[in-house]
């Protein structure tokens, strides 16, 4: 292109230019807006399965019973009895004795609670030591 | 006289004039002109929230507003609970509005599922102890887990000018959530983004 025509075509685009900002008339000019907003929940808290409080119940010739409070929602509870616990036993009630002569442990109970999908477990109880003999002793 | 001879003339006389020494006087010439701008107009646009369309709570530009009533305190694995979330267009344009959700817990919040749908109706029942949501409508997100890193569960639905969007959101602790979440808490936010679709 001679000089001559890429002067010329230059001033003609400098005219589209301006007759463009001119020209638009009362055209408004715009913008690409957006607007944000957080909408934030309540609280969304997972409950908590209540540990039973253990007592201990009769103490017989040869055998220790031992009760807890039921826990509200609980399928089941797993006792703790023996030497620190180490036997255990599920049960469905709240009770349990132990006959097994002469021999002493310790007794907790957890509550249990099984949903379709998965089971829940309580914290222990509070913990109690007892002796089974001709003499029981539990406390 | 040529053609010629009097171009000659006229330069002669100009060199005459410039050698004189009598100064030369040079003007510096300068033009302006004004050019008006075409008027700036800025669209209005305001995306606000509530839980119907008569109860806009959040408006304005950015804001944050706790639906105190989205919530679900003491859950228990597979309970849920279903609210609707009205979105206005209160400006003068049509949006697209984009939303996405995050959990304020990471161990709490991937057993913490989202269930959305437009244009639905929130439900709400307890059996047996149990907390139940459900959400009629066109669903957009189908029982996704809700993590610490905020992911989008729709985009771009147009909202047109005044016009509203409802969303229904089921939020629920996942059934197989584990023993061990038991006391954990939450709160999951929904970011929600709306754009001037198209110039009035």
């Amino acid at each position: 292109m001679s000089g001559a025509r890429r002067r010329t075509a230059a001033a003609a685009l400098t005219g589209l230019l301006l007759g463009a900002v001119i020209g638009a008339g009362t055209a408004p000019a715009w913008a690409w807006w957006t607007d944000q907003a957080t909408v934030r929940s309540g609280a969304v808290a997972a409950a908590t399965v209540p540990a039973p409080a253990a007592a201990c119940g009769p103490v017989g010739v040869a055998s220790v019973r031992f009760n807890w409070t039921a826990v509200p929602g609980a399928t089941s509870y797993v006792v703790h009895f023996g030497a620190n616990g180490s036997m255990t036993r599920t049960v469905t009630g709240t009770t349990f004795t132990t006959t097994q002569l002469v021999s002493s442990g310790t007794f907790w109970v957890v509550a249990q609670r099984e949903f379709p999908g998965t089971t829940w477990v309580s914290a222990n109880s509070n913990r109690l030591d007892y002796v089974v003999a001709v003499v029981s002793l539990c406390g | 006289m040529t053609e010629f001879s009097v171009r000659a003339g006229f330069v002669g006389l100009l060199v005459a004039c410039l050698c004189a020494g009598g100064g030369v006087a040079w003007a510096w010439w300068s033009t302006s002109a004004t050019a008006e701008s075409p008027p700036v107009a800025s669209g209005r646009l305001d995306l606000t929230a509530g839980p119907s369309a008569e109860q806009q709570f959040l408006m304005g530009p950015g804001g944050t507003w706790t639906y105190s009533a989205l919530a679900l305190p003491s859950a228990f694995p597979g309970e849920s609970v279903a609210r609707t979330l009205v979105l206005r267009a209160g400006g003068d344009a049509d949006l697209a509005v984009s939303g996405s959700a995050v959990a304020s817990s990471s161990a709490l919040g991937q057993h913490l599922r989202l269930h959305a749908t437009r244009d639905g109706v929130a439900g709400n029942t307890v059996v047996n102890g149990m907390r139940g949501g459900t959400c009629s409508g066109t669903t957009l997100v189908a029982d996704r887990a809700v993590t610490a890193t905020a992911a989008p569960f729709f985009t771009d639905l147009t909202v047109g000018a005044g016009g509203t969007l409802t969303l229904c959101l089921v939020l629920s602790l996942d059934g197989t959530a584990p023993s061990g979440l038991q006391g954990q808490s939450a709160t999951v936010s929904f970011t929600l983004t709306a754009r001037q679709e198209v110039a009035p």
